[in-house]
């Protein structure tokens, strides 16, 4: 099982977004990314649609 | 021979910013009268924009884009109220910013070209031109709150600080930036144009482009631009070209015959530029985005002869055109290639043919009807001829890209770290709402089970098409600790990993079983 993604979206605020490439979500700190995910705030992007889990 | 005098002053304000109070005593009623028509033109333009801006979206943006060319209007009237005007009209001290006016505090008859409040109103429609020009670069994605912000401050500071330096007139000014060296912008190719432009360019860089704009292997999605109307976009293209005759036409400040020249030299460069969009985009481009590049193209034209429709002869003014069409189409495939997401092609059109139209007032610029128009004013084009005025005009041009290029990716940098630049993926694929989040029809995904989450926490395979699912709505701790751990482990030490993961609270169990089942 693999997960496909090639953008992610993160909440920032309250109807605000920012979408980034996976480059830019990995040089956010670690622990940052885990409590981003945590919190609900990270949407995983593939070809423009939101990804899937699974291949 | 009043007029003439008249003519000749305002003249010399408009484009070189000198000051007189003789001014004020010539004013009369029609002059008034003109430029207060002129004002009621450009504010057409900005039904222009959300015609041309709304029928270039899909269906389900057409309304908040529409909308969006409201609210900036809205925002850009009261900012450029409360300080923007006094920035580019104030009292210079350094060549940089205005500082009086603020509030409009001492405005007054005599205090400009024309009355102080027609000659705001006048300025207020190119500030809110430029304003609306961004909002179509960036639709489909962006968050109203974010553009809202932006509008402000575009109107409050970044537009108002270029036209200080180009335009900077106030009757006490000692000479701004460009305007002490001879710039020559007529009416607004770089204050307006390209300022809308850049900001549109940096915007479209940094927002992204619309989600699923681009497929996998880089190449654009037809339609590009997904338009709903065409209809509308072709009248959108008509109500900007009528209120171009007062972009240009009034910009003369005198109800005359020179207006009557800007005029004719407005629809005359647009007409070409048009057909030569269309015969370019057929021959040389593989009839790529054909309507497009009309539409695109014609109001290229009418942008590239913004700086100089007062000094070209009608032969120049054919040839701005012809150019102007051709440069469009060449900018709009090239941003196609850079994946650049410019919704309905704000920048060729603004940024490219801003660009275009300053650098025609030396290539075409004519120096006997400059000469007519600037009397004893010693621009450069007059005096050291074509390459003097071409130096002030391309030290113009570097410094609209600076100045707004820096500022807008400024602020648009604040933007997307405190407020965020975007809408949510599940409103964008719905369409962007007024009221944030999906009220139109959110896009179906399959929920998973609770079984289902077990299984795949479990590391049971269930089948494929149960996976649609997004990670928020998946909201199980157990699931979530495995695809952390999954993605992490890619540029993390595994013990470092499951250590850290530990301390943020998950059990030892968890980790080891995601650790496991990634393959680690």
């Amino acid at each position: 099982m693999t997960e496909k993604y090639d953008q992610v979206s993160i909440k920032v605020s309250e109807g605000g977004y920012n979408v980034i490439s996976v480059a830019e979500w990995q040089k956010i700190d670690i622990l940052k990314r885990i409590e981003l995910m945590k919190e609900g705030k990270v949407t995983f992007l593939f070809e423009g649609k939101i990804a899937t889990l699974g291949d | 021979m009043e007029s003439k005098t008249f003519l000749v002053l305002t003249s010399v304000i408009l484009a070189l910013g000198m000051s007189s109070t003789a001014l004020a005593q010539e004013f009369n009623a029609t002059n008034h009268l003109w430029v207060l028509i002129s004002f009621c033109l450009i504010f057409s333009m900005q039904a222009g924009f959300a015609m041309l801006e709304s029928g270039s979206v899909p269906e389900s943006n057409v309304y908040v884009v529409a909308f969006k060319n409201l609210i900036d209007w809205t925002l850009v009237s009261i900012a450029y109220f409360f300080i923007g005007f006094g920035i580019q009209f104030g009292l210079t001290s350094s060549g940089l910013f205005g500082s009086s006016f603020l509030l409009l505090n001492g405005l007054g008859y005599g205090t400009h070209a024309v009355g102080g409040w027609t000659y705001f109103m006048f300025q207020l429609a190119f500030a809110g031109t430029a304003a609306t020009i961004v909002s179509g670069a960036i639709a489909g994605r962006t968050g109203f709150f974010a553009y809202y912000v932006f509008s402000i401050l575009m109107g409050a500071l970044i537009y108002p600080v270029f036209g200080h330096w180009a335009w900077g007139n106030g009757i006490l000014s000692q000479g701004t930036l460009l305007t002490s060296m001879g710039y020559i912008d007529f009416a607004g190719s770089s204050v307006v144009h390209m300022t809308g432009g850049v900001a549109s360019l940096v915007g479209a860089i940094l927002i992204g482009p619309r989600l699923g704009r681009f497929g996998i292997d880089g190449k654009p999605r037809d339609p590009p631009s997904y338009p709903t109307s065409g209809a509308l976009v072709v009248l959108g293209t008509l109500v900007l070209w009528f209120g171009w005759f007062g972009f240009n036409g009034g910009s003369t400040l005198v109800a005359g015959d020179f207006a009557g020249r800007v005029i004719f030299n407005t629809n005359l460069a647009a007409s070409a530029a048009s057909v030569a969009a269309f015969l370019h985009a057929k021959h040389l481009q593989g009839k790529r985005y054909i309507g497009n590049k009309i539409i695109g193209g014609t109001i290229t034209g009418l942008v590239a002869i913004t700086a100089n429709s007062h000094m070209v002869a009608p032969i120049g003014a054919l040839l701005i055109g012809i150019f102007a069409g051709i440069i469009h189409n060449i900018a709009y495939e090239l941003l196609l290639k850079l994946k650049i997401d410019d919704a309905v092609g704000a920048v060729p059109v603004h940024l490219f043919g801003g660009m275009f139209g300053i650098i025609s007032v030396a290539l075409f610029g004519d120096a006997g009807i400059a000469a007519e128009f600037y009397k004893n004013v010693p621009i450069p084009l007059i005096t050291g001829g074509m390459f003097a005025q071409l130096q002030v005009q391309i030290i113009g041009v570097l410094l609209n890209l600076l100045w707004v290029g820096v500022s807008s990716f400024a602020v648009y940098s604040l933007i997307k770290k405190f407020i965020g630049l975007r809408v949510s993926p599940e409103e964008e694929m719905a369409g962007v709402t007024l009221e944030g989040g999906v009220t139109v029809k959110k896009p179906e995904f399959h929920k998973m089970t609770e079984e289902e989450l077990r299984s795949i926490a479990e590391g049971k395979a269930i089948e494929k098409k149960t996976m649609k699912v997004t990670i928020e709505e998946t909201a199980n701790e157990r699931l979530v600790a495995w695809i952390t751990s999954y993605m992490l482990m890619k540029d993390a030490k595994i013990e470092e990993c499951k250590r850290m993961l530990i301390e943020k609270g998950w059990s030892r169990d968890d980790v080891e079983r995601a650790a496991k089942k990634g393959g680690f």
